[in-house]
């Protein structure tokens, strides 16, 4: 009994396990504001998306296997829905009468235990229904695989059976068992067997009229006596309160599952809705499992920016073949962190199998993805800023291996340009021969220029800014060129010129 | 001769330290026993670990055997029987508290238990190859004591009384208020039929809280009675029961209590050194002689060791040697703990080596201590200087005058109070003095002065920021060399190119 519409074969457990660097990400790619339009005011629906759009997923079928069945939920958006609330329902139910408290109670457990089946049960029974109307529209393997296993195990036939069970474990006729003698002459084995189902104390009488039996009776007022039979029943119904225990968390746990996986669904179908509404064209993006292909985008957004602001954001283009290092320079406050943070959402949003903020997208898979981002504030660690960022990315380092992703935006720049080139240098060098694609937002111009026509064929691009000084926000894919803007910004705030030394002494 | 013990090779004959030595504390010598006997509280264990025995015999005695027990199975052979007198005693000291048939039943299985393990041991000794003349000597009284007509007749007299006890089954009917006991009617098994209807939900394995009833052998006191009841419906099987009770009261040999005692020591050394084996340490037996020419292989601090192998940390190790002329060695170098981590693995070494036990290192030649002297830096406020440097030296005179040429003298960080013009005058007449009484001497020191007096052994602790955590460092010999190393920061975040490279996964 699995959901399966995340993995298709896949147990998708409620670990809370996020990737190491998940704040990060988080913060760097200002992914609050993305989880935020997906959860509308339903915060589970928020720690879902948060978690599965987190832990990227590397291989290329899972992804598929996920646009497919969003595709479906995208069509049948009123059936998802509808799915959604019956199971929340369900558990509200189930939450409200029952808490779980005495797990060590086996007969509490077990009176618990039924009635929590009763509910869920006939909700699997509601959601069988729902599914026999919606299946003929389903067209992904996740969802159509769901529903018939749901319509074939859940049965009316197989709940009636379940249902009488229900009834005669509540033992109105009391307890049987088999027993033992065990270590220290204990009684042991205590095998519930079938219970007398009623008492007809005549047969018996006739059947059993040899049969020695003892009777042992409770004196009056033997509150520990009382307190020891209680014991002797639990012990019996142990098992059984274990296994029809194990029943309901069990279908808890389905439930739970299936709850958690739409709404998954149900966040990005309202991130959907939200960038229609916007105005801002989403589509399915084209995962490569080729780690050579290259990046290829076009109108590429930073869906954060464009929920906040409210409209479609400057949308930009690229073809390159060669993305093992791509240089983003230009003009300060020109749009580079905006883009290089849109890259990264996309990146991120195709790893769980989103839809993505632009009109096409295509890129290699990454193994993991990082960022290294420019860190405003201290982070109240007694340690210089430099050293902060260099244990930082001694850390990503440690995590890192082949094929994954590292977004740099002005690292490396709490030290002056030449030393922090050197050490940006050592850095990317080494990425690039371990197979580690990196995209740089920096300053460093001289750095990136030494890399033009170099081995790794580097892409670059570059901020524009038009000759009047005015900036488009668009990212152009230029070589670069060895100025910072940093005087435009200077005087826009001070209102004077002033002169900016040139970073890279020459 | 008569054998009656694996500690002692003529017996144990003289009497047993009531205290720890005072250089326990300095050498950590204390951390490790409280290790060693932390689960062994049981068996009092301490005064064997703070005695020295006096006879080299004895000690090569006890390095036999445990050269012995670097057989896996000669090893396992013992711990089993070791387990299982545990038992047999926890059985044994319960049971005479409770009431008719429950006491009887302990005691049963008790000497069931014990039969068992004594005839296992036989078996087992004789299986493996041993050499030691302890653990020979021990197989020879075992067998004789097994094949003994009253050890035979004992146990399967106990076998019979238990197989008939086993194979008793009943009924019993548990109500709110009284239960009946009956012979078994052989009814079905009611949560094989539960758990076939309710198989459908119970895929997961993982259960949740177990019941841990069914195996209690405590008995509360309504099924005392019923046991009672039982043993009316069964009277042949509880009289045989009493029977044996009534024959066998006391059935442990003396001897084999003494080796179940003994056993301990052995055992719970090597406990404590596995883990710290398992994160990757050697240990070894040393060859034990009279001479001065002594080394160590990979020699570690026990104490440091054990606290990291938890944590994964493996700390370093170090070889030291002393040739026949050398018995000085000054220890300077920066003050990263390194130093004291050396002269406390130095002086253990020696303690571990004279109890006959296996020590830290590959491979080592000692001879045999017979006392060691610690003078170490005392952490309380040196108010008044002067008295603190009467104090010291006094300490230093009292050890002068009663160390010989087998002793040990640890020397750390002494005279650190006085100007180092004075400490270095004085620290020079102290090691002319240990010197002169051929003592075996680690002086460990910030003062670079001392490790170029001619003739002492200088070693020197080596520094690498990027280890920087790791608080034991390598301790080579080598000319003292005052200088702390400054590397470069991107050295020690390991963000050079070569650095990079190493520490990405493929």
């Amino acid at each position: 009994m699995k959901v399966n519409l995340l993995f298709r074969n896949g147990t998708y457990r409620n670990s809370d396990n996020f990737p190491w660097n998940s704040k990060d990400l988080e913060k760097d790619l200002d992914l609050n504001e993305i989880f935020s339009a997906m959860a509308g005011k339903d915060a589970y629906v928020f720690e879902v998306c948060r978690k599965v759009v987190l832990s990227s997923i590397t291989d290329h079928e899972t992804i598929m296997y996920r646009q497919g069945v969003m595709r479906d939920a995208i069509d049948n958006q009123m059936f998802v829905r509808e799915l959604y609330s019956t199971l929340v329902n369900a558990i509200a139910e189930a939450r409200k009468q029952h808490f779980w408290i005495s797990r060590s109670n086996p007969e509490i457990v077990l009176h618990e235990s039924i009635s929590i089946l009763k509910i869920y049960t006939a909700a699997l029974e509601k959601i069988r229904e729902m599914g026999k109307i919606a299946l003929p529209s389903l067209r992904s393997e996740g969802f159509r695989q769901l529903f018939t296993m749901i319509i074939d195990e859940f049965s009316e036939e197989y709940i009636g059976t379940v249902s009488d069970y229900l009834e005669s474990l509540r033992f109105p006729r009391g307890i049987y068992v088999r027993g033992e003698i065990g270590r220290g002459n204990s009684l042991t084995g205590y095998t519930l067997v079938v219970p007398d189902v009623r008492p007809d104390r005549f047969m018996e009488r006739i059947t059993h009229l040899r049969e020695p039996r003892y009777t042992y009776v409770l004196p009056d007022r033997d509150e520990s006596g009382a307190q020891a039979l209680a014991e002797m029943r639990m012990r019996s119904i142990g098992e059984t309160s274990r296994i029809v225990g194990e029943s309901a968390e069990h279908v808890l746990g389905f439930i739970e599952d299936l709850r958690e996986e739409i709404a998954f669904y149900l966040g990005c179908l309202n991130l959907w809705n939200k960038l229609e509404l916007i105005g801002a064209k989403a589509s399915f993006p084209v995962p490569e499992h080729d780690y050579k292909k290259g990046t290829r985008y076009e109108d590429l957004y930073d869906v954060a920016l464009t929920l906040r602001i409210d409209q479609a954001a400057v949308g930009n283009s690229l073809n390159a073949e060669s993305d093992g290092i791509i240089f983003i320079t230009g003009a300060n406050k020109g749009g580079k962190s905006t883009l290089l943070r849109a890259i990264g959402q996309a990146q991120l949003m195709m790893q769980c199998g989103m839809f993505v903020g632009a009109e096409t997208f295509s890129t290699s898979i990454a193994s993991s993805i990082f960022t290294h981002f420019k860190r405003e504030e201290d982070s109240g660690i007694a340690m210089g800023k430099f050293d902060e960022e260099l244990s930082r990315m001694s850390a990503i380092i440690d995590h890192m291996y082949s094929g994954s992703r590292l977004l740099l935006n002005e690292s490396f720049s709490s030290t002056n340009a030449r030393e922090g080139s050197e050490i940006a240098k050592q850095i990317i060098n080494a990425l690039l021969a371990r197979g580690i694609k990196t995209i740089f937002v920096t300053h460093f111009n001289e750095l990136a220029e030494a890399y033009a026509g170099n081995v790794p064929r580097p892409t670059f691009l570059r901020a524009e800014r038009l000759e009047d000084g005015t900036r488009t926000f668009r990212v152009i894919q230029a070589d670069p060129i060895p100025t910072s803007f940093g005087d435009d910004i200077f005087q826009k705030i001070f209102g004077e010129r002033v002169k900016i030394r040139p970073v890279v002494e020459s | 001769m008569v054998f009656n013990s694996i500690l002692w090779t003529k017996g144990q004959t003289g009497h047993l330290a009531e205290k720890d030595p005072d250089f326990f504390v300095d050498l950590n010598i204390d951390q490790i026993i409280d290790g060693i006997t932390a689960a062994y509280g049981d068996y009092n264990l301490r005064p064997l670990f703070d005695t020295i025995p006096e006879s080299i015999e004895t000690v090569r005695y006890r390095q036999e055997i445990f050269r012995d027990l670097q057989n896996g199975e000669t090893l396992a052979a013992l711990k089993e029987y070791s387990m299982r007198m545990k038992s047999v005693n926890t059985r044994l000291s319960g049971s005479e508290r409770l009431y008719q048939y429950q006491k009887q039943g302990w005691h049963l299985d008790a000497a069931l238990m014990y039969f068992d393990a004594i005839q296992d041991l036989a078996k087992k000794l004789s299986d493996t190859q041993i050499d030691s003349q302890g653990l020979i000597l021990l197989r020879n009284y075992v067998q004789a004591y097994v094949s003994s007509k009253s050890f035979m007749e004992a146990q399967e007299e106990a076998n019979r009384v238990k197989g008939d006890l086993s194979a008793i089954r009943y009924e019993m009917s548990i109500g709110s208020s009284r239960v009946t006991v009956r012979k078994d009617r052989g009814r079905q098994n009611y949560n094989e039929m539960v758990r076939g209807v309710f198989s459908k939900f119970r895929e997961k394995k993982e259960s949740a809280g177990r019941m841990q009833h069914s195996n209690d052998p405590s008995m509360n006191h309504v099924e005392i009675a019923v046991l009672a009841l039982i043993a009316r419906l069964f009277p042949e099987e509880f009289k045989a029961l009493i029977t044996f009770y009534d024959n066998h009261s006391s059935f442990i040999d003396p001897v084999l209590a003494r080796i179940y005692y003994e056993l301990q020591f052995y055992l719970s050394y090597i406990e404590y050194i596995s883990p710290v084996r398992n994160a990757g340490l050697k240990f070894c037996i040393p060859e034990i002689r009279n001479e001065r020419d002594i080394y160590c292989i990979q020699s570690f601090d026990l104490a440091l060791a054990h606290k990291f192998s938890s944590s994964g940390f493996q700390v370093v190790t170090n070889n030291f040697r002393l040739s026949r002329d050398e018995s000085i060695i000054v220890v300077t170098g920066p003050n990263n703990g390194g130093k004291t981590t050396f002269a406390r693995s130095f002086g253990q070494a020696y303690y571990l080596a004279a109890l006959g036990l296996p020590i830290p290192g590959m491979e080592a030649r000692l001879f045999l201590v017979d006392k060691i002297y610690t003078h170490f830096e005392k952490s309380e406020d040196p108010e008044n200087l002067r008295g603190k440097l009467e104090d010291d030296l006094l300490r230093m005179r009292i050890i002068l005058n009663s160390a010989t040429e087998r002793s040990i003298i640890v020397i750390n960080e002494m005279l650190s109070s006085t100007t180092s013009n004075d400490a270095i005058q004085i620290g020079k007449r102290i090691i002319d003095l240990i010197r002169k009484k051929n003592s075996i001497c680690i002086y460990v020191t910030f003062l670079d002065e001392f490790a170029r007096i001619p003739g002492v052994v200088s070693m020197v602790s080596q520094v690498d920021l990027s280890a920087s955590e790791i608080r034991t460092l390598k301790i080579v010999r080598s000319e003292p060399n005052g200088l702390a190393y400054a590397k470069a920061v991107v050295e020690k975040y390991g963000l050079t190119y070569e650095k990079i490279l190493r520490r990405i996964k493929e």
